[in-house]
């Protein structure tokens, strides 16, 4: 068993072969070897790490990526927004957790909640137009009349005609 | 407590670190990138900080699909998208003069010539011949170089040749022939589809059979049919055979598909009539698509080859042509671990490549193949009529010598001066062309405007309208001359190949012949 401590000091006890699939962790249970110590995961705060143990116990035992399959993947990757049903579940949460997670997968360095992650957002983008994905993230749009126009004149060939 | 807009919430889009951003963002479709990069000044930043995210966005604005390299030899994203755009570029400023010259069997007549993958195959009905010439292969190229002389082509004696099918990426060589048994007052015709390995003799290794069967005519129970014409194309795993049969007042055809390497025996069979002489033509649209023009153009789907194929969709021709015609080069990525190692490769993407049907009042229609693959709101049952589909996504011109290649056509237009000289016109359809074609080419946006005949009479019936947007580069050469002709043309991702005809004359003591001799021009891109 591994003991985890988040940021606001909650601490967890996990199956190490569930906590595992979290490369960091898996990498730093390696360096020391056998411990009852708690490992601090200052980035990652209790309403997170419960997320993600949550993945990481449901796709237990499945093989992890390897670090050369990585290049092959990358191409057949990128076009695919599919998430399978209980990742999609999973991951229906609102838009800080989703963020959180991401951000969280990215520190622990677990490939797939990655993936889930960021293809999550892509699928938010998806099809919206510039407008609506400023309401979408509630970004300010900073750009003069004239640039916008600028831009838009650019991009004017990808819209459908 | 309520947060304010003007608050940034603690984790946000923006406030992900770029890398995060860049890795949803790549998940996106080249559209989709674009729209982000007018969202805010940040996120523009974050695009144009990505040459993975220029990359995607130049891919789809090419109209290309990238094919993934099983190698370990890769290029990084940046030298990627260097090559294309530089490949997109030099399309712009082709210099016709640079050129290199292949010849070709001299005492060979070919009724038929065909360019694929860096091949070029002749076929001589009358003399039963043909013969298959790598052009100017590339290093670790897989080439084939082949002669069938009179009598080796086919391998039933006193058999009529109907058509030759070659394609050199599947080592595939396809012979459809006729075997008339004259002994009979019957006329009993026989037809053989024989598959054949291209660079060595014996069946292709890959063949469900020596022999493809065909199916039985409907309604030849009680008649006799002779073929009267036929056509026989490939793409992939299918092959197809269309045979055209005379008939009092009108023409019967049939076509039979074949998957050529699961069965030799084929349930996918089209047939119809056509008020003579109209003619049937087909091409393949990707892996299970299939178009057949006839008048119109009927598209069905052949994913099942196990039934007759399914009609999708019905697109209207505004006027009934004679002597319709219709070719979409597929380009075929060769398997061959060589050739791909040697760098990226691009393939078109077959829902936006251009598809060229000719009539015979000499109309050529570009067609983006785009609305052979969407169709929403489109039932079988309801054709739809040219107004609603040809203008936008057609561009006619009234030359009538055009290549197509991805989102290229290769055209022979007559100069403006209107005598027998000749200019060649590269046109660019894809979109990124337009704004990326650095102050080269002309940009044709606006609808033309042709006016058309009916076939039949020869009356003027309407002006046809289209507006398929290009650019188009006029190269700087003319041909037609007393020494030679250009008499036809392709394209290829990578270069022209124009065939000129050359009239010289020989010496035999002290006659002179005149003879004429065929050679192809090679102009690499």
């Amino acid at each position: 068993m591994v003991h985890l401590v988040t940021s606001d000091n909650v601490e967890f006890v996990v199956d190490k072969e569930v906590v595992e699939r979290s490369v960091l962790i898996k990498n730093m249970l390696e360096d020391v070897g056998e411990t009852d110590q708690s490992i601090p995961l200052a980035n990652v705060s209790s309403a997170v790490l419960r997320k993600v143990i949550e993945y990481c116990e449901h796709h237990r035992g499945e093989p992890l990526p390897s670090a050369d399959a990585d290049q092959n993947q990358d191409e057949t990757r990128k076009r695919t927004t599919d998430i399978s049903e209980w990742d999609q579940k999973f991951i229906t949460v609102d838009q800080e957790m989703l963020f959180e997670i991401i951000l969280a997968a990215n520190y622990l360095d677990i490939k797939s909640l990655l993936d889930v992650g960021c293809k999550t957002v892509a699928n938010m983008i998806k099809g919206k137009t510039p407008d609506e994905i400023r309401r979408l993230f509630n970004i300010v749009n900073d750009f003069t009349p004239e640039e916008e126009a600028q831009i838009k004149k650019e991009n004017e060939w990808a819209e459908d005609r | 407590m309520l947060m304010s807009h003007e608050m940034k919430p603690s984790a946000g889009f923006l406030s992900l670190p770029r890398e995060l951003q860049l890795n949803i963002l790549s998940f996106l479709s080249g559209r989709d990138i674009l729209r982000c990069t007018s969202v805010s000044k940040a996120l523009r930043q974050t695009y144009m900080s990505s040459s993975e995210l220029q990359y995607i966005v130049e891919l789809s604005g090419q109209w290309l699909l990238h094919i993934p390299i099983t190698d370990n030899v890769s290029i990084p994203v940046s030298k990627r998208l260097q090559l294309l755009r530089d490949k997109a570029h030099a399309w712009f400023k082709v210099d016709p003069y640079s050129f290199e010259t292949v010849s070709l069997p001299k005492n060979m007549y070919s009724d038929e010539k065909v360019v694929a993958d860096r091949h070029i195959y002749l076929w001589d009905q009358e003399e039963d011949q043909a013969a298959i010439i790598p052009i100017l292969p590339r290093p670790l190229q897989k080439t084939v170089k082949r002669n069938w002389s009179a009598g080796t082509l086919l391998s039933v004696p006193n058999s009529d040749n109907l058509d030759v099918f070659m394609d050199p990426a599947q080592n595939l060589i396809a012979i459809a022939y006729s075997v008339t048994d004259a002994t009979l007052e019957s006329n009993d015709e026989t037809l053989y589809i024989d598959l054949g390995a291209l660079d060595k003799d014996g069946i292709h290794p890959q063949a469900a059979g020596r022999t493809l069967f065909l199916s039985v005519l409907p309604a030849s129970k009680d008649k006799c049919f002779v073929t009267e014409s036929a056509k026989l194309k490939g793409f992939r795993r299918h092959i197809a055979l269309r045979r055209s049969f005379a008939y009092p007042f009108e023409e019967m055809w049939q076509l039979d598909i074949w998957d050529w390497q699961h069965s030799a025996t084929s349930n996918s069979v089209l047939s119809g009539t056509n008020f003579k002489p109209n003619s049937i033509d087909f091409c393949f649209l990707g892996n299970n698509r299939l178009l057949v023009v006839a008048g119109h153009l009927k598209l069905y789907s052949i994913e099942d080859m196990s039934q007759t194929p399914q009609l999708l969709a019905c697109f209207l021709m505004p006027v009934l042509y004679l002597n319709i015609q219709c070719f979409l080069p597929m380009d075929y990525i060769d398997s061959s671990p060589q050739l791909q190692a040697q760098q990226a490769v691009y393939t078109s993407d077959p829902k936006n490549k251009l598809l060229c049907i000719t009539t015979g009042a000499s109309r050529t229609f570009v067609v983006s193949t785009k609305i052979f693959f969407n169709l929403e709101g489109i039932a079988a049952a309801t054709p739809v009529p040219w107004e609603r589909w040809g203008p936008s996504n057609t561009r006619i011109f009234g030359e009538f010598k055009v290549h197509v290649s991805g989102n290229r056509v290769l055209q022979v237009s007559t100069s403006a001066s209107g005598d027998a000289e000749y200019a060649l016109r590269i046109l660019d359809f894809s979109p990124l062309a337009v704004t990326n074609r650095r102050g080269l080419g002309r940009v044709v946006k606006e609808p033309s405007t042709i006016p058309e005949f009916d076939d039949w009479t020869g009356r003027p019936v309407k002006s046809l309208i289209s507006s398929l947007p290009y650019v188009e580069v006029i190269l700087d050469r003319k041909f037609g001359s007393a020494e030679s002709e250009l008499v036809d043309l392709w394209v290829d991702k990578d270069s022209i190949y124009l065939l000129i005809l050359k009239f010289d004359h020989e010496v035999v003591g002290s006659t002179h012949y005149a003879i004429e001799y065929n050679e192809l021009e090679v102009i690499d891109v």
